[in-house]
């Protein structure tokens, strides 16, 4: 489903994401790992069309993705309504007054019906359990409250994809846990879940494949997810560990 | 909670042709004026530069004799002084400096144009050539100035210390409070994957947001300041580093105003 | 609106400076006064706030968008004192360090932006305010006031452009900044910006006001609640709109040579514009009225000329380099 062909990112002076091959199938769970300033985050910010390659392509279910696709305003729309992307900073994706208006946003503009809208709106606040929530101004939750509102928002577009960016980050035991859940759940409904994190402690049984990203922003290990995080050594010299 | 139904299959759905031109549009602002601030003048790190204050206290002089000479030969004196002093630059600078400087000069082509075919316009040339001087000298000493050294030459001019301390915060924050306004400005982008008939209200929501988050850093920022044993001054930044340099750039001001005054206004 | 170098003669922009150095005075002693140290770190972000939001394209119904400047929003937030401030620093980073507007004219910028927007905006404000009940009420009049005082800094503007041409010419008469009078340039300015910089500036002031007033009420400037008598507001106004007055006053005594220009414009175009020599071909004393050459000039000609000229030539050579190494493609 997701094809990246020798993609390299640069943001000015020299790459921070070089030479970089992947073949993601549908439904995969996947964990991409790396030191910090690897690249990570530019990978995930590749993989929903907010950095585009300077070399190499990006093939999402069989369509290229290069700027020139993403200047249709239908194809742009569509594609990030079926790849989801959740931000490290959850502040940054919240901007309605209220956590309804918030998880409504996307269907709405989809232009479903309003009676669709709200069972959707209800469905992702039973899911995340923030049902109580739902009229507070999202900038004033707790920090894991602000998570579970962004990942419903997201949720709400019924993407393909789910493209998350250090998830756990900042996130009590808990609700790591719930986090984890909640993933499970999605993959094995079907949804494609594309991670970021070094935090390995909670996402046991999440992740099948792990893609390695080395210092020198390039692709360094892909493999069976358990093989990879069982490797001590590997992962020390990678600096991860 | 088991998974609703409707997460489990794909959505079926065509998006109508709906552009978010705004959001588009002040990301890339935004994506300009982050990269400015992020190419400030250098880091401090390529030795030593020009004193700060001796380049502001330059750049004043130059810009008013531009704006009061009268003489195209003065300005040709100056372009020159300029050019050669923009060769000595390294290439990156020289296109950051020619990049806004063209665009300037452009824009006034575009303003002074009608007073041209009016018949009754002044000098549209001469106003142009001094545009493109005023904005390269400027963009030149901020290409080449170490931003955060800006205050401590203002401070010798003798400005209060409060414009200081709000002018060394305001540089800073713009770096955080943009990249944070970006992030959200993305965030935008990547759920508008319909029709949005309030897009003015997305856009006050994430400016609201901004506030609240630029209050809440202020607050962050006084706490750990008080933390520290801040006493509302300004520091003194020690006495200007009066050397080679700063010499010659003074004998080259000086050269200029001699032959402004010497070619007449 | 932001008024660029070289549009305004450097007289102007050291009245304007001047004017602005009592606002700037008044506006610190207000702010240190107002709440301790607190209000420092504040100012320093609600300028860098400031700087963003000039940033933003704001969309409007239809499919325009245009960027709102935003300090009518600062005063509503922060209070008048620190929006000046505020508003003032944005603009002097913006002209210094991103080269975006006049340093010259730093100090008109200031006069229009800084202290006319938000007094005027903030005054009118309080005034609506307490004439209109209720919360929707507060929001009518905020609009109105960002729209009254966006339009009369656009005018101010306009005048400070609209008198250059009296105020600064030549010997033959010409417009030596600004050519367009204010015949041209008041309804040049105020047409777009009754038109849609105005609305742009209440949509974006009004929304981002409701937004804050419904998630964050605390976050809003307190000052805002004290009634105004209307007669202070109208002396203020007055008070601060006085050195346009002396701009405009300053026609008597920048009309050098009056009579002979007079004489000249009277008669028909101004002789200047057109001189005899013109007749062979295009020629530097065409574009370029009062070209004098002092006997030394020749020679410095060619050596300036040379410097140029290599100059140039360097500078070509490291641009075609820096795009040499740059690949196609590039993020």
């Amino acid at each position: 489903m997701i094809e990246l062909a020798g993609v390299s990112c640069s943001y000015g002076e020299g790459d921070v994401l070089s030479c970089v091959d992947a073949s993601i199938p549908r439904g995969e769970a996947m964990a991409v790992i790396g030191p910090n300033g690897c690249g990570k985050s530019t990978l995930l910010k590749l993989l929903n069309g907010l950095v585009l390659p300077r070399q190499g392509t990006y093939r999402f279910d069989g369509e290229e993705i290069s700027a020139a696709r993403l200047k249709d305003p239908r194809f742009a729309k569509r594609f990030h309504q079926r790849v989801g992307f959740l931000f490290q900073n959850p502040d940054a994706q919240l901007f309605c007054p209220a956590v309804q208006d918030e998880i409504a946003f996307g269907p709405r503009q989809m232009g479903l019906g309003e009676e669709e809208v709200a069972r959707r709106v209800e469905d992702c606040l039973q899911l995340l359990g923030i049902g109580k929530l739902r009229s507070r101004v999202p900038y004033h939750l707790s920090e894991g409250e602000k998570r579970k509102v962004a990942l419903a928002s997201v949720l709400a577009l019924n993407p393909e994809v789910l493209v998350l960016d250090e998830p756990m980050n900042g996130l009590d035991p808990r609700m790591k846990r719930f986090l984890r859940g909640i993933l499970l759940s999605l993959n094995e409904a079907g949804k494609t879940i594309l991670c970021s994190t070094h935090d390995f402690h909670y996402i046991d049984g999440v992740f099948r494949t792990a893609l390695v990203i080395g210092e020198e922003h390039r692709v360094v290990r892909i493999g069976p997810y358990q093989e990879v995080i069982g490797d001590e050594a590997f992962l020390r010299a990678q600096n991860i560990l | 909670m088991p998974v609703p139904a409707w997460l489990l299959k794909d959505e079926a759905y065509l998006p109508r042709a709906d552009r978010e031109i705004f959001v588009d549009r002040s990301i890339l602002s935004l994506l300009a004026v982050l990269s400015k601030a992020r190419s400030h003048g250098g880091t401090g790190e390529e030795g030593r530069r020009t004193e700060p204050l001796v380049k502001l206290v330059s750049v004043f002089v130059v810009l008013l004799l531009v704006s009061l000479t009268r003489s195209p030969f003065f300005l040709g004196v100056a372009g020159t002084g300029l050019l050669a002093i923009l060769a000595l630059q390294p290439a990156g600078r020289i296109a950051q400096v020619l990049k806004t400087t063209l665009a300037a000069g452009a824009f006034t082509i575009l303003v002074l144009l009608p007073s041209v075919f009016w018949g009754r316009g002044g000098h549209p040339a001469l106003i142009t050539v001094k545009v493109l001087l005023s904005v390269a000298s400027v963009r030149l000493v901020s290409t080449t100035t170490v931003w955060a050294t800006v205050p401590g030459a203002f401070k010798r001019l003798g400005v209060p210390d409060l414009f200081l301390l709000v002018f060394e915060v305001t540089l800073k924050y713009i770096h955080l409070l943009g990249e944070f306004a970006l992030a959200m400005l993305y965030a935008l982008k990547l759920r508008s994957v319909g029709r949005n008939p309030g897009k003015a209200a997305s856009l006050s929501g994430i400016a609201g947001t901004l506030f609240l988050k630029s209050k809440e850093m202020a607050e962050d920022m006084y706490e750990a300041m008080e933390c520290r044993g801040f006493t509302g001054e300004y520091p003194a930044a020690g006495r200007p580093s009066l050397g080679l340099r700063e010499a010659a750039l003074g004998a080259a001001v000086a050269l200029l105003a001699a032959a402004f005054f010497f070619l007449g206004a | 609106m932001h008024i660029p170098d070289n549009y305004l003669s450097p007289a102007t922009c050291a009245v304007l400076g001047a004017a602005m150095v009592p606002v700037w005075t008044l506006s610190a002693r207000r702010v240190r006064s107002g709440l301790p140290r607190a209000k420092m770190p504040l100012l320093g972000i609600g300028a860098a706030f400031s700087f963003l939001v000039m940033m933003f394209n704001v969309p409007l119904p239809g499919g325009t968008t245009g960027h709102a400047v935003g300090a009518v929003l600062v005063a509503a937030l922060l209070g008048p004192w620190a929006a000046c401030i505020a508003v003032s620093v944005a603009l002097l980073i913006q002209a210094l360090l991103f080269g975006d507007g006049g340093v010259l004219a730093f100090g008109a910028n200031c006069f229009n932006m800084a202290f006319v927007m938000p007094f005027l905006g903030s005054f009118a404000y309080r005034f609506l305010k307490d004439r209109l009940r209720g919360g929707r009420g507060e929001l009518v009049a905020l609009g109105v006031a960002a729209y009254l005082a966006l339009d009369t800094a656009a005018f101010c503007a306009a005048v400070e452009f609209g008198l250059q041409p009296a105020l600064a010419r030549d010997a033959a008469g010409l417009p030596l900044y600004c050519p367009y009078p204010l015949a041209v340039s008041v309804p040049a300015m105020m047409i777009p910006h009754l038109l849609v910089a105005g609305f742009v500036e209440v949509l974006f002031t009004v929304g981002v006001f409701a937004f804050l007033k419904r998630v964050s009420p605390g976050s809003l400037h307190e000052g805002a609640k004290t009634r105004i008598p209307a007669v202070y507001g109208l002396v203020a106004l007055l008070a601060g709109l006085s050195p346009i007055g002396l701009l405009a006053s300053g026609t008597a005594w920048g009309e050098w040579g009056a009579g002979e220009i007079k004489g000249i414009v009277t008669a028909g175009r101004p002789l200047g514009f057109v001189p005899a020599g013109m007749r062979t071909g295009f020629s530097l004393e065409a574009l370029f009225p009062d070209y004098a050459m002092p006997g030394l000039s020749e020679w410095l000609g060619y050596v300036l000329s040379a410097v140029a000229g290599v100059a140039l030539l360097v500078i070509a050579f490291k641009l075609a380099g820096l795009l040499w190494k740059s690949e196609p493609g590039k993020v």
